[in-house]
Parts: C-alpha cells; structure tokens; sequence
C-alpha cells in the first residue's frame, strides 16, 4: 500500500456518504468502511507490506482516516434522526430574551463606600459610625475650629433648631465626618485604625460637583508611633487598590484646622496617564482627599498626651470617588433617585 | 489673589519657568489657581507702540474720530477710533490688521479683520486695556507713558505673567506681594529685598496736635495714624495704575491707588481720612453706640451695634474699624491734608461685624484672617513715603503709635526627636535650619539681644545639636507651636520626598460592628433578591409625615433653621414619604415598569428620654413594590402584577438569618388597607409591618393605578434581636422519607400557619407545605380547601407504611380538635 491508497479510499467513502438519505444505506456504508473487516481494515492490515521506513506514517494516516469517518458517519446519522421526525423540538429561536430573575441594584454610594471598606479592613482599619446631627462642639470647636474663625467658611452648615433655644447655634447637620474622630477618640484608648463612612451636609448650591448631601469617609490611625510617612504609605496603597496598580499619589501641603502638617492627596490622572486631559483640568493630577497628622490640640482636647501618642486622620468625598471610577459626570445624580441611572450600577 | 510676576520681581529674582515656579508654590501649600500671561499672543510686526500725531473727525458720525498714528520708520496710518480720551501727542498701543485680541464682546482671542465703519476703511486699531488682557473694564484706550519709543513691539513694554493664588484661611501673610515673595524665595532658596527696613524712622520735630487713643484696647491691638499735609490728588503714574490693573484693583486717583497698592504689596490695609474733615483734635477707637449711625463709603446708611468698633471723632463715627471708611471723611479731588491710618483689629470682631452687616472688603478679609501688630509699621512707613513721592505730601507731625501691649513673641522650640516622630524621618538641624532660614525664622541662640528681650523662654532644656530655637517670622500670624514649624520644613523639603513607610504600630482589638453586619447583610439580602436600591435626602416636611401615616408628637420633629429647600425644612422622621415619593417620580418616567425598591437610612426624633441635647437618630428599611412583577420580555408567560406574597418574601428575604423565629401576624395601621396590613415578628418582637399602601396615602403619590406593597423594617429593633442564635448543624436522615397528601376542609379564617405547626409537631414529619388552595367565599359555611403535602422520615430506620398510616392518623387528629379542620373525602 502507499499514500494514495489511503487518499482513494477517503474519496470514494465521502462520496458515497454524500448521497446517502436513509439509514438503512447507512448502515450499509458503515459496516462496507468502517466495519469489522471493512476496507478500512483492510487497508491497516496491508500496513505489513509497506516499506518499513513508511509503515509508521501510513499507520497514522489511515488512524486518522478511520476517526474522521467515524465522525463523518455520527453527523449523518445525527442529520438523519432528526430529518425522520420532521421538526426538529430543540430548533428554537436562540436569540429570544431569556426569562430573567430580577436584577437587584446597590445605590452607586453605597457600592464605592463597600470597596473603599474592604481596603481599610484589609489593612486593620474598623468601620464605626456616628450621628448626623452633631453638636458644633464636635463639629468645630474640638476639631480647632472656634466661632468667629474664618476657616468656618470651608463648612457652610445647616443649622438644626433647637427645641429648648430657637435661635441657638449649637446644632447642625455634620458638615463631615471629622467630628467621629472626637468622639471614638473620646471613648477609645490608643492603638485606634478605624473609618467613618456617613452622610454629610452642606449649606451649599447644588451643581454638577456640588451637592449638598454627600457621604464622606473619614479615617483614623493613633498610636504611639504613627507618622507621616505612614499617611503616605497607607494612603498611596489605598489610591492602588481603589484606581489601579499604576497609579502614583501625590502629596503637598494644604490646610485643616485640624491637623497639622495638613496634606492634600492627589492621584495621577488615570485617564491621560499625567499627560493633562479634561477629567485632571489639564494638571494631570486628580485630587482625592484630604489628610494630615492628628493636631496636638485635638489630641490634648480629649485627653491624649500629644508627646506620646501621634495619629493621622483623612477624609474623602465617597462621590467624589465613584465619579472618577466610573465616569459620572454630574453628582446630583446620585440622589435624584433615577433608576434608569441607579440600576446601571449592577 | 492676582499677582503680577513684574510686581513680584522689585522684591525677589523670579526664575523664568513660571508654570515650574507656580507648581512648587501649589506643592509647597500656596495654591496657584491659575496662570495668565499677558502678551504671550502679541505679535511683535503687528501690536506696536504708536503716537497720535493728527485726529481728524469722521465724516460720517459724531462719535468717532480719525486719528493718525506715527508707528515709526516711516509707517504712519489713519484708523477709525470710537474712544473718548484720544489726544493728539499720546502714545498708544497700536494693533495692525491680523494682531490677536480680546473681542471685548466675546472676551476670547480673536484675529483683527480691517472693516469699513460708516464708509471709512480702518485696517487697524488703537487698543484699550480690556482688548490687551491687561484689565477686565472696558474704559477708553490705553495710554503709554511718554518715554517709551514709537515702533517698539508692545510686548517688550507691557507683557508680564499674573499668578492667581487661592489661599487657605491660614495664610493672611499671602494675601501681600511681598508675603508670596517670602514664599519664592524660600523655594527658589534666595532672598527677599523690602522696600521698607524694620528700623526706618521719620525726623519730624515738631508736636503732636491730634489726641489718639484706644478705648477698647482688647479689640485693637495697635493703631497707628500719621498727619500728612500738602498733598495734590492726581492720576497715578503708569506703573501705580498697571500694578492695580493687573492685580485686579481700579485706579481712583493717586492717593486712594497709594492704601490700595501697600495693601496688596505688604498685607496691611490702610484707610486715609480727609483731615480737614474730622471734628475736633480727638481720634478714638472704641465700640459704637447702640443704634449709633454712619454712612460708610460704599454710599449705605448703617446702623450699628454696641458689639461694632468704630473709628470715631469727638462727634461722632467716622469709620468703621478695619471695613471700610466713612463717607463723613472721604478724601476727594480737593483734598490736601489727610490723617492715614494703619491699626491691628481683632480678627473675630471684625468677623462679626462684616457678618452682620453684610459688608466683606478686602480690609475686612485680611483682618478677619488674624494680622500680625508688626505688620503696621511697615505700612504705614511705605505709605508715608510713597505719598512724600507722588501726592507731594509732608509728614508734619510724628507718627502716632499706640499699642498698649506690645506683643510678646515667646521662642519655640524644635527638636529633633519630635520631627522625626511626625515625620518618620531623620533630619540634622542644620539641614532643617537651612530651610527655615529661608522662610524668615530667627534663630534664638545666635541672638543673645532677642533672648533678653523676650521675657519668658519655654521650660524645655536647650539640646544642642538636637534642637533649634526659633522665632517665626514676623509677618507670619499662623505658627504657635513646634508642630506648624515642623510642617513648615516639611512643605519646603517637599511632602513628596518624605519617607513611605507601613504602619507597625500595634493592631487594636476590634469590636465587631454588629450594626453594620447586620444591616449590610439586610442590604445584601434585598439587592440579591431583586430590589434597587435608592438614597433620598435626609428632609421632608411635616404635612408629608403626617399624611403618609406618621403617627407622632409635633416636638418630635426636628427642624432646620436654614433648609436648603423651604418646602423640606424638617429632617425626617420616617423614610415613607421619601420612598414613596421616589416611585411616584419613577412611575411618571416609565409607565410599563414594575418598580421594587428599597432605602436603608437615619430617621431623626427629638427624645425627652435622652441625656444629650442631640435628637435620636434611629436606623429604618422601607421597601416598596408595585406595577408588574417583572419588567422583562413577557412573551413566554403572562405577567402579574406584585402582591403580598411578593412582599413577604422579601421580608423573608431581608431577615433569612431570623427565618426560624420569623412570623406574620395581622394587625391593622392607618398607613396600610384595613384588611391587609401584618406586624413582621422575630419571636414574639415586632420588627416591622408589611402591607397593602393605604389608598388615600397612594392617591396622594399618585400610585393608584395598581396596588402599592410597603415594607418596614424597624432596624433597631432587628438590631436588638441580632443575628441568630447558633444555629446547629444537622446531619441528614440515611433513610428515605414518604409523601403524603391530604386534602383538608377548615374554616376560613383558619390560618394556614396554625395547620402547619400542628403537623410539623408529629415527630416523624420533616417538611410541610401547601400544595392546593380553594377558598369558598360563596357558600354559608365559607370554607377553605387546602391540600398538604407532608415529607415524613426517621434519622434511624426505614419508615413503614404503618408506622406512616399512624402518624398521618394522629396529625389529622390534633387537626380535628385544635382547629376543626378535617380531611375532605
């Protein structure tokens, strides 16, 4: 036998199985190729007389041959069946839309404060939470904010009646969540890792980065070793994880009453890679939070001992971040409660 | 604050890369908002300086004029001008056709077309401030001082660079040229050149005539005043005016440009005051009368507060302190004789005052940011000599000081120890001094006159190499303590070249947050059921409250003084309103929808029962479902709209972690329909009501068209519940369980609840449910016809069909007697 033995016998098997329309003919195909003493199996017994030097390749191409048959014949059977009865049950139009579940949808805040979460958990950070009403003793004045300064004018308030003195100024919608940092100090000895995430007000005109309810996410690390370089590294791992393994954070110098040294934290804009774009206002740079190390007064205002214990504190608009994650271009949408906007975030 | 780089250069080199520069600046804390550069457009063949050599009126109109213009070599060209004050001699910037300008219509750059205007051609213009970029009025043409030479390119004379800082509330300091040039130097690392010298003095001989006093020393530190004579009130000269100008300031005349322009240039506001004009020889600073008057210069009428400082004369108020002056006093063209002002006002005052009044300068804004007393001295001196120069003034009396307490400066210590346990990192002190140096610290140690001056020294031992310690400088009112200096060298160095290292302080214990595993598994639990998610704001009003069911004490209610929006003025007290206003909103959006949402949020109570003040902030879940059960393609099934077993299974749902002890008892609330409205329990605890919306309520919202479900949870209350109890693991039966189904007849308001825990008491039976329901509301009895499948197996052997017979047997007993519910053959 040689090579095209084999390639005669591949020609006149598919020939004949071409025309084939019943299964009785079938049969007759299969048992004439690929049967028992079939001439497949004449073919491989004549693999003897070949040449040695050829025996190894003629035997794999007749295998081949006998397995493509094999599936050859499968189809046409298969193709038969089905052709006997006529309709074929299971020909049914694919592309019709599938019978769904409802898809259930977390509100986009909701989802950022979540992911930001589980970073800080992942790095030994609590998750506490505080009032909304908030004494302007915690607002303010324990965050070194006293009346009458002019820092005030960073955190336009919503004033809250009081009962007893109508025209008191002595409560307020929190205008952050900085005044937690009091409050779990208060009632807490050092080592402190936690964050804050809530709602937050502001006596502030709305536009498309502007609103004035907002959740912020606040965060607090005290101990007696805590520093500066421990912001930068624990805030740099943060802006990674939440915005890619790439990005780079920036550090400069900025002002909160309540911390000093006081830092703004940006990332590289991750949409023109540093370059300058519409998303970074052509800087390059997107800011992300504010942060800085504990301030002695607010330490010694509840009782630490600045000399001995030090801590870092930052808080970030939750929005904010979802906006740049996600792309969104206008925060008012966040609370008009438009679904055909919410249930976009699945 | 705007500040031109040319001002910025008569006090410190500037490097020429101003964008690096204004990055370091934005790096180093003092935000540089935005950059202009002026002429960086103008092409130097097409705006030129030119001289009007010849104006002829334009034939056609009344209002223009032709003038001609000499542009040197030669080139002399006549254009059409609309400008007012074109005088033949000026000299002026000139632009040639196809020179970029601000369209003052457009204000954005544009190239100049030559036009015909009322049928004169004009391939040209003479061009005013506005169109150059230089001011943002529109105010006649610009003219050039007359020195400078005809044909030169106008950006070799009148290009410069304006950096516009934005500035956080500590640095008063940076609201002055000189301050921001403080700031260059130090990051540049050269020095800084004032125009005043601390120990420059004045020899005037002869006495004092005026008697000025402070009567309320704690709100007025200093006041300094001097009585200059002989003044003319003119323009300024060119460079005056440009300076204001550009730094966003009018030009008034040469006397007001003066206090304007040593405000910007050192910090300090200044008020002059027509001499002629105060009564008697008395200058006072006290606070006003109650009810006292003053017409200040703004042209108001104000009426003040006994809280108020004023500046006032033996008659009466003639200023009012650190805001602006009164119109009583005001200089004018024919004034010659002023007494000028430099004072130190207490920040919070003039807060205060500003506030009430409504009235914020730019006076009122550096004093409310806290100035040091030092800071008057320089003022005033640059003052007093710049109107010498260009009013023609004569300082003819000593200058006034008063300051009853001279401020003390105590030193402050930094050491290294504590730089690095902010920091992280080690620094020498003479590296750190380095810096510090540049910012205008003064080393105490060097200075041994300082040290004695300065009466009382921190308690903390000197340490050497281990520490610095320092005055800060002495227009800087921001640094008190050792941690601002630190944070000073820091922001110098660069935050960015400081240290990265991991926190390896000690983990604290951590409480687990019970709260939020619960309510976070809630929330996980409703969205995985199928339900969106939605957050309101916080308000609603009181009708709301009421009308949607609210069933509460008007002291409750917790208002706000100054809501964002009137007709939401109180925090609510419920999310009902919010959540049903949210589907009303969807509905009108998409009509064909069935909607299923829910909210988790605060509701605000006023409590008598608490100790704070703070009202009581308690956690809530409203769900609610209506319209079609499901929103997607129907065309393999007909499709319902929601119901109550829809809504109970989101209870089910939300609170799976409590599904053994979770039970549905009816229980009637004028926020659901009579028949339909159940008390969710978690044993024998009310935790919510689920229920069919109040049709009134949904008339309201507008949401009658199909039924509402409405679900709350009370999350305090499920709080206290807390998760459930252990619950043990049970290792399933190796035998195999039997079906049986019996068909029962009970009564109708036989729940079937009750039938289900009778069966499930008979040891043998694991499972049992409900497989077919007929309710007969037409017949007398009004029966219900329900068949129960009943699962039963033994964890020991194989059940058999008698041991199955009797068990069914007893089951149907107990039903018997405890319910009369009996089989149906």
């Amino acid at each position: 036998m040689n090579e095209s033995d084999i390639e005669k016998l591949r020609q006149s098997a598919l020939n004949l199985l071409g025309v084939i329309d019943n299964s009785d003919d079938l049969e007759e195909w299969r048992v004439r190729f690929l049967g028992r003493k079939g001439e497949i199996s004449v073919l491989m017994r004549g693999l003897s007389s070949a040449p040695e030097s050829e025996r190894a390749f003629l035997g794999s191409t007749s295998n081949s041959l006998k397995k493509a048959l094999q599936q050859e014949y499968e189809i046409q059977k298969t193709s038969l069946l089905s052709g006997k009865s006529g309709v074929n049950e299971f020909d049914i139009d694919i592309s019709l839309p599938s019978r769904k579940s409802p898809v259930g949808t977390y509100h986009p805040t909701t989802k950022i404060v979540n992911e930001i979460a589980e970073v800080f958990k992942s790095m030994g950070f609590d998750i506490v939470e505080g009032p909304e009403v908030e004494l302007d003793e915690y607002n303010f004045q324990k965050l070194n904010i006293p009346s009458d300064h002019p820092a005030r004018d960073m955190w336009n308030s919503l004033w809250v009646e009081d009962g007893n003195d109508p025209d008191s100024a002595s409560m307020l919608m929190r205008t952050h969540t900085s005044p937690m940092q009091i409050r779990i100090m208060e009632e807490t000895t050092p080592p402190i890792r936690v964050i804050v995430p809530g709602k937050t007000y502001r006596y502030e005109a709305t536009d498309a980065t502007h609103e004035w309810q907002f959740c912020q996410i606040e965060g607090l690390a005290v101990a007696e070793d805590i520093t500066f370089a421990n912001l930068k590294a624990t805030l740099a791992e943060f802006a990674k994880r939440i915005f890619g393994d790439k990005r780079k954070a920036r550090f400069r110098c900025d002002f909160f009453p309540f911390v000093e040294p006081g830092a703004e934290v940006s990332i590289d804009c991750f949409k023109c890679e540093g370059d300058g774009c519409r998303v970074c206002g052509n800087t390059g740079w997107i800011e992300i939070m504010g942060a800085g190390m504990v301030h002695p007064k607010v330490l010694r205002g509840v009782g630490y001992d600045p000399e001995k214990y030090s801590g870092f504190a930052f808080g970030m608009g939750a929005e904010r971040i979802a906006m740049l994650k996600e792309g969104i271009e206008d925060v008012r949408l966040f609370y008009s409660n438009d679904l055909r906007f919410l249930k976009q975030f699945i | 604050m705007k500040i031109p780089v040319s001002w910025l250069k008569n006090y410190v080199e500037i490097q020429p890369d101003i964008r690096q520069l204004a990055h370091e600046l934005t790096m180093a804390g003092l935000e540089v908002a935005e950059l202009k550069f002026i002429g960086e457009t103008w092409e130097s063949d097409r705006l030129l300086v030119g001289e009007i050599i010849d104006i002829k009126p334009h034939p056609n109109a009344d209002r223009l004029r032709l003038p001609t213009i000499n542009l040197g070599k030669e080139e002399v060209i006549t254009v059409v001008c609309g400008a007012p004050n074109i005088e033949i001699g000026q000299k002026i910037a000139f632009a040639k056709e196809g020179a970029t300008l601000i369209n003052p219509r457009t204000l954005k750059s544009e190239r100049l077309k030559a036009g015909v205007i009322r049928e004169v051609e004009s391939k040209g213009m003479v061009c005013s401030a506005l169109e150059l970029g230089l001011s943002e009025e529109h105010e006649g043409i610009l003219v050039l001082d007359k020195e400078v030479e005809v044909g030169t390119p106008l950006s070799d004379v009148l290009s410069d660079q304006i950096i516009e800082t934005e500035l956080t509330p500590n640095r008063p300091d940076c609201l002055s040229v000189i301050g921001t040039a403080y700031e260059i130097a130090a990051i540049q690392q050269t020095t800084v050149s004032e125009p005043i010298s601390s120990d420059m003095s004045f020899n005037v001989e002869t006495e004092q005539t005026l008697a000025v006093g402070i009567s309320d020393e704690s709100l007025c530190r200093r006041y300094m005043g001097a009585v200059i004579k002989g003044i003319k009130i003119s323009e300024s000269p060119r460079w005056l005016r440009d300076a204001l100008t550009k730094s966003g300031q009018r030009s008034i005349n040469n006397l007001v440009d003066i206090t304007n322009y040593v405000m910007l240039e050192y910090g300090q506001p200044l008020h002059a005051f027509d001499l002629n004009k105060i009564q008697g020889n008395q200058i006072d600073v006290r606070l006003a009368k109650k009810g006292e008057f003053l017409e200040t210069l703004d042209g108001e009428d104000r009426i003040l507060r006994d809280s108020m400082l004023v500046i006032a004369d033996e008659n009466s108020a003639i200023g009012l302190a650190g805001i602006m002056g009164g119109a009583n006093t005001e200089v004018d063209s024919n004034t010659t004789e002023i007494f000028l002002e430099a004072a130190n006002f207490d920040a919070a005052n003039i807060r205060q005052t500003r506030g009430t009044l409504g009235l914020s300068t730019e006076a009122s804004y550096r004093f409310e940011r806290r100035l040091r007393p030092e800071l008057t001295f320089k003022g005033i001196s640059r003052a007093i000599e710049l109107v010498t120069q260009l009013c023609d003034g004569k300082l003819t009396e000593p200058v006034y000081d008063v300051y009853p307490e001279p401020k003390v400066i105590s030193p402050i210590m930094v050491t290294k120890p504590r730089i690095k346990k902010i920091l992280g990192a080690e620094f020498t002190m003479p590296e750190v001094w380095t810096l510090l140096e540049r910012l205008g610290f003064e080393k105490v140690q060097e200075n041994q006159a300082l040290i004695n001056l300065i009466e009382t020294i921190e308690a903390k031992p000197f340490r050497g190499e281990e520490s610095l310690l320092l005055l800060p400088p002495n227009w800087r009112s921001d640094i008190e303590i050792e941690d601002d200096i630190i944070e000073e060298f820091a922001r110098v160095y660069g935050y960015d070249k400081l240290p990265m290292h991991n926190m390896a302080s000690e983990l604290p214990s951590v409480p687990s947050n019970t709260r939020r595993v619960i309510r976070e598994n809630i929330r996980d639990n409703l969205v995985n059921f199928g339900l969106n998610e939605t957050i309101s704001y916080s308000v609603s009003n009181y009708d709301d409250l009421v009308l949607t069911g609210g069933d509460f004490d008007v002291d409750e209610i917790v208002r706000l003084q100054n809501p964002m929006d009137t007709t939401r003025d109180c925090l609510r007290n419920s999310i009902r309103a919010n959540a049903l206003e949210t589907v009303s909103n969807n509905r009108k959006l998409d009509q064909h929808s069935g909607l299923a949402i829910f909210e988790i949020g605060n509701t605000f109570r006023f409590s008598s029962e608490k100790d704070s003040k703070l009202p009581n902030e308690e956690e809530e879940m409203v769900a609610v479902l209506t319209g079609p059960r499901s929103d997607f393609s129907i065309w393999s099934e007909s499709v319902n709209n929601f119901d109550y077993f829809d809504a109970k299974a989101v209870v089910e749902s939300a609170l799976k972690f409590r599904s053994s002890d979770l039970n549905f008892v009816k229980r009637p609330t004028k926020v659901f329909h009579p028949g339909l409205s159940v008390a969710i329990n978690i044993g024998s605890s009310v935790v919510g009501s689920v229920g069919l919306l109040n049709e009134s309520i949904a008339k309201r919202y507008e949401l009658d068209d199909s039924p509402v479900f409405l679900i709350e949870l009370n999350l305090e209350e499920i709080y206290r519940q807390g998760l459930s109890t252990s619950q043990q693991y049970d290792s399933p039966s190796k035998f195999p369980s039997s079906t049986r189904d019996v068909a029962l007849v009970a009564q109708f308001d036989t729940e079937s609840s009750s039938i289900e825990t009778i069966i499930l008491k008979n040891k043998l039976v694991i499972e049992t449910y409900p497989i077919d329901l007929y309710e007969d509301e037409s017949s007398e009895t009004k029966n219900k016809f329900i068949t129960y499948r009943i699962v039963f197996q033994s964890r020991d052997h194989t059940l058999s069909t008698e041991e199955i017979d009797k068990a069914q047997q007893q089951i149907l007993k107990s039903l018997k007697y405890q319910l009369s519910t009996v089989p149906r053959y």
